[in-house]
């Protein structure tokens, strides 16, 4: 169910085009990997190699 | 500074200013002054975030943090990555679908407006009172060069900065953004490289790394679990991760960069980027700390790094007490000095005995220099009860000061300016669009035409740069400045994330439910802020918890007809 009177809506500001296409956007794949999840567990691995880095970083020259 | 550094200086300024004035011209509507017409790319949106994130407190405050207290403070990013991955899942195209000016506008959508007002007017508290530390911090800068009193150099700031947001709009704070943090890595990446070439014949930067790991400057990671414990690896996770959660996903200093991304598609890219890179550039900053930390067990640091309380005290009835421990600390850095060389030559020989011997002289020599160092900064506290007795903030730019080339101490002191103007334009903005689109236009004036609207947003910008203004003059009392805007925003996050997460997956809950409980989770934060000892960080596991589960328990008893989108 929709609010009564959404203030700044879509409409009013223009936006529903924008919104329609952004939809339509959303589907586009990443310039790499080609899957929203593939670039995600990338961002998720890199960052388990950090806390690895950092890790090692810390005992090596404790 | 010297004349070559005054030209760097100005000249950076001016071409961020001018560029951020071209980039930003032609805004002639609301549309186009605070979402930037929706045209912006995803290395454009992921360095104005990156840069409003990393304001000049960054620069002036983080590598002091890593000075006084070791790289531990990275833990606290850790959850970042983590929440740009959910962001990019769930509220990135929701948002866009939506159109939507404000993060909160979004909660009209979904519960009702007054749910979407409280939690607006929650951000414009907690945002108006930040942004008076990030303008707090560049006059600082201001205040060390010039010897001139705090008040009177952040006053003067925060005027140009007014005028400089009120003119550009988002598309001009986008833009500088970007350039911006390029001229930011750059100049760090320079101070780093410096600190290097400044130690000592003999001393690389291997070296310097078991100097300041075997002083505890390196202490990274942490994984013991202690609830009392401000950094570590559980609290950064798990608390970074709300932080994040919070900041990225429903403040809107951060959420107006990406709803200007030109998509979906482009607004992900963007978080997604800052996910991989503000980690590293954390770790880096912190990193730079270590190691004038490491400069300055060759070369003598001083006893107090503010150099105006220095100067007040030097001239003060304290001055004879003063010179006193200034000559005992002398001797004691000497001895520090001595055990630091010792240390380095015996652990070339491998003797690890010896090594673990040397190392604990170091510490000895440390603690004792550290004990001389407090009893001077009780000397100025005696001098000025109301003196601020953390130096962290001055512990980096006096380094810059003291020790860097000609054109490079500029070339830093523009980063943290440039720094500045970034993060405070970003917020002011966002202040003022919340001010305009949630309160002005929804509750105040609803028929008023474009003009209208951008005339009282650049209103609005410009009565927030005032109240910045004034807040500042209170900042010198806060300590870290870093820590401070953090736990600011922590005593506000939990409750708004708590908002924002049962909109998007608790949908069976209204806004009668929402509301209400949104004022037991932000008086129970504020009762841990006051009379428990809880580190800050919990207070957004706490604020969100509390709000989620007090929400479930009146949703039945105000009934299940409150949720709109339900």
């Amino acid at each position: 169910m929709r609010p009564a009177n959404p203030v700044f809506s879509p409409i009013e500001t223009g936006n529903s085009q924008l919104a329609t296409g952004n939809s339509e956007r959303d589907s586009e794949s990443p310039p790499v990997f080609h899957r929203w999840a593939s670039l995600y567990g990338i961002v998720l691995a890199e960052l388990a190699v950090l806390i690895a880095l950092f890790y090692a970083f810390t005992k090596v020259f404790e | 500074m010297r004349t070559l550094d005054w030209a760097v200086l100005a000249l950076t300024l001016l071409s961020i200013v001018l560029y951020g004035l071209y980039k930003g011209r032609g805004s002639r509507n609301i549309k186009g002054y605070l979402l930037a017409d929706k045209q912006m790319r995803w290395y454009t949106v992921a360095l104005s975030i990156m840069a409003t994130q990393a304001s000049a407190i960054t620069f002036t405050s983080t590598p002091g943090q890593a000075y006084a207290d070791g790289m531990r403070f990275v833990q606290f990013y850790l959850g970042l990555p983590i929440a740009m991955v959910i962001l990019s899942v769930t509220a990135v195209p929701i948002y866009h679908k939506l159109g939507v000016y404000t993060a909160y506008e979004y909660l009209e959508h979904r519960f009702d407006v007054k749910t979407r007002t409280l939690t607006s007017i929650i951000f414009l508290i907690q945002r108006g009172l930040a942004v008076g530390i990030t303008i707090y911090a560049p006059s600082l800068v201001l205040s060390i060069m010039l010897g001139w009193d705090i008040r009177i150099a952040s006053t003067l700031i925060g005027g140009i900065i007014i005028i400089y947001t009120t003119s550009g709009g988002v598309k001009a704070v986008n833009w500088t953004d970007f350039q911006q943090l390029l001229i930011i890595m750059f100049g760090m990446a320079m101070a780093f490289i410096m600190t290097i070439v400044l130690l000592p014949n003999g001393i690389g930067f291997t070296d310097a790394l078991h100097v300041a790991g075997g002083m505890g400057r390196l202490n990274a990671i942490d994984f013991s679990f202690d609830l009392h414990n401000e950094y570590s690896f559980w609290s950064g996770l798990i608390g970074g991760t709300f932080v994040a959660l919070a900041y990225f996903g429903t403040d809107q200093s951060q959420v107006q960069r990406y709803l200007t991304g030109s998509s979906v598609r482009q607004s992900r890219l963007g978080l997604l980027f800052n996910g991989m890179a503000k980690v590293p550039m954390q770790f880096f900053i912190l990193l730079i700390g270590a190691m004038v930390f490491v400069f300055y067990q060759f070369q003598r640091p001083p006893l107090f790094f503010n150099p105006v309380e220095t100067r007040k005290i030097e001239q003060s009835r304290y001055a004879d007490r003063y010179q006193a421990v200034e000559r005992r600390y002398d001797a004691a850095f000497e001895n520090k000095t001595e055990a630091v060389q010792r240390y380095l030559a015996v652990r070339r020989s491998g003797d690890e005995s010896a090594i673990r011997d040397a190392r604990a002289a170091v510490n000895a020599a440390s603690k004792n220099a550290e004990a001389i160092r407090a009893e001077g900064i009780d000397i100025i506290k005696q001098n000025d009860p109301n003196v601020d007795p953390s130096d962290t903030n001055y512990i980096f730019l006096s380094f810059v000061m003291k020790y860097l080339p000609l054109g490079l101490v500029g070339l830093v002191f523009a980063c943290i300016f440039a720094a500045s103007m970034t993060s405070t334009s970003g917020e002011l903005s966002a202040l003022a669009t919340c001010t305009i689109v949630d309160v002005y236009k929804r509750h105040i004036k609803k028929g008023g035409d474009e003009k209208h609207y951008l005339f009282v947003s650049r209103l609005a910008m410009a009565l927030w740069g005032v109240y910045a203004i004034f807040f500042a003059q209170y900042a010198s009392n806060l300590g870290s400045l870093v820590v401070a805007v953090n736990i600011l925003g922590s005593l506000f996050y939990g409750t708004m994330l708590a908002i924002f997460l049962i909109a998007f997956y608790l949908k069976w809950i209204g806004g009668t439910a929402t509301f209400w409980a949104a004022f037991v989770g932000e008086a129970v934060v504020l009762y841990c802020f006051v009379f428990t000892s809880i580190p800050w960080l919990w207070y957004n596991v706490v604020g969100c918890l509390v709000v989620i589960v007090t929400a479930l328990i009146l949703n039945p008893l105000v009934g299940k007809n409150q949720s709109r989108s339900s």
